[in-house]
């Protein structure tokens, strides 16, 4: 009897484990999806495109300079190009007027690091595409967005050791309106990740 | 007279642990650095960006003024990070021999060898086993 009762709390025991153990194994498994994702829309790059970051800031330079296209809702975009390449765009916060990424953003940040390292992402080269809405100078949201998308290859190059050379960062300010009838609307700073080569 | 602890323990330690233990992903990583230390970092480390070095060095100057949450897991995070990065990096040079010897038809590129590895050819190396495991490759 006394070993009955023994085998029955050990059973029990044995359960609880087990209801420990795989809750932590589902946590591990659910973390994988959303980079399998990224790694699947951004490796689909057919074209042999060949796009050159400082053609696309001198381009989106001149148009500022040259005040043409002065209102948001008519305005083209500046890198049409960019719209035919594999890419995915990621809402990531910053400090006000500032490059530097707020904490609530880390997990996204880690999230392109996992994708870019992995092993189906190594042949490609990428674009970190800054954008901003359109509310206030054109040729400071250039400026700022451009901070921005060199702010966050910053990180994947400095924090996690992703190779330099696979990653090239461009900032299009308002130039390149993410929702063009909605100019001032949020969604227009979001930020884009685009396979432009491969290497 | 079966002894079911012991089972139990041996179960419990298969289920939550693999032969090599897989190191953190970034985004884990991350994401609890920035869960456990979000409103320190804005009250402490403000105009830093998650800049590991600078970051780091930021907290650990603040340190006695940041939640006991976020002084219990900055150093994990980093230190997962960095464990990472180490990992990916050592696959190359711990499967250099069963490389050449067992994947001599992969193009060279690492998916390609990564590939083969992956199907655990007869004879590999402990080491090379080991370090995709721990590279969070399988």
């Amino acid at each position: 009897m006394q070993l009955a009762a023994k085998a029955r709390r050990d059973m029990a025991r044995l359960t609880v484990c087990l209801m420990v153990a795989m809750p932590v194994a589902a946590a591990f498994a659910q973390s994988v999806a959303p980079t399998e994702d990224m790694v699947n829309q951004l490796t689909d790059l057919e074209t042999t495109a060949e796009l050159d970051a400082a053609v696309l800031r001198q381009q989106a330079s001149d148009r500022v300079k040259s005040k043409v296209d002065a209102i948001a809702l008519k305005r083209p975009p500046v890198a049409a190009q960019l719209r035919k390449l594999p890419h995915l765009n990621l809402d990531i916060q910053f400090n006000p007027d500032s490059p530097v990424i707020r904490p609530d953003s880390y997990r996204t940040l880690g999230r392109i690091a996992d994708a870019f390292a992995d092993p189906r992402m190594l042949p490609y080269g990428f674009l970190i595409v800054g954008h901003t809405e359109s509310t206030g100078k054109r040729e400071y949201n250039l400026t700022l967005s451009q901070r921005r998308a060199d702010s966050i290859r910053d990180v994947l190059v400095t924090t996690f050791k992703i190779s330099p050379k696979r990653i090239q960062a461009v900032g299009l300010g308002e130039e390149q309106l993410l929702d063009p009838e909605h100019p001032k609307a949020p969604v227009n700073q979001q930020i884009q990740i685009v396979t432009a080569r491969k290497l | 007279m079966i002894q079911l602890r012991p089972i139990a323990l041996v179960l419990l330690i298969a289920t939550t642990s693999p032969a090599f233990a897989e190191t953190m992903s970034f985004e884990s990583a991350a994401a609890m650095l920035g869960e456990s230390c979000g409103k320190d970092i804005d009250a402490n480390c403000f105009g830093v960006n998650f800049d590991a070095p600078r970051l780091k060095e930021c907290l650990t100057r603040n340190q006695d003024t940041v939640s006991p949450q976020c002084r219990a897991d900055y150093g994990k995070a980093f230190d997962a990070i960095q464990k990472r990065v180490a990992a990916r990096a050592a696959v190359a040079k711990m499967c250099e021999r069963d490389q050449k010897k067992y994947c001599a038809d992969a193009q060279n590129v690492f998916v390609d060898v990564l590939a083969c590895l992956l199907k655990g050819p007869r004879g590999m190396t402990l080491n090379c086993n080991k370090a995709i495991s721990e590279a969070g490759y399988r």
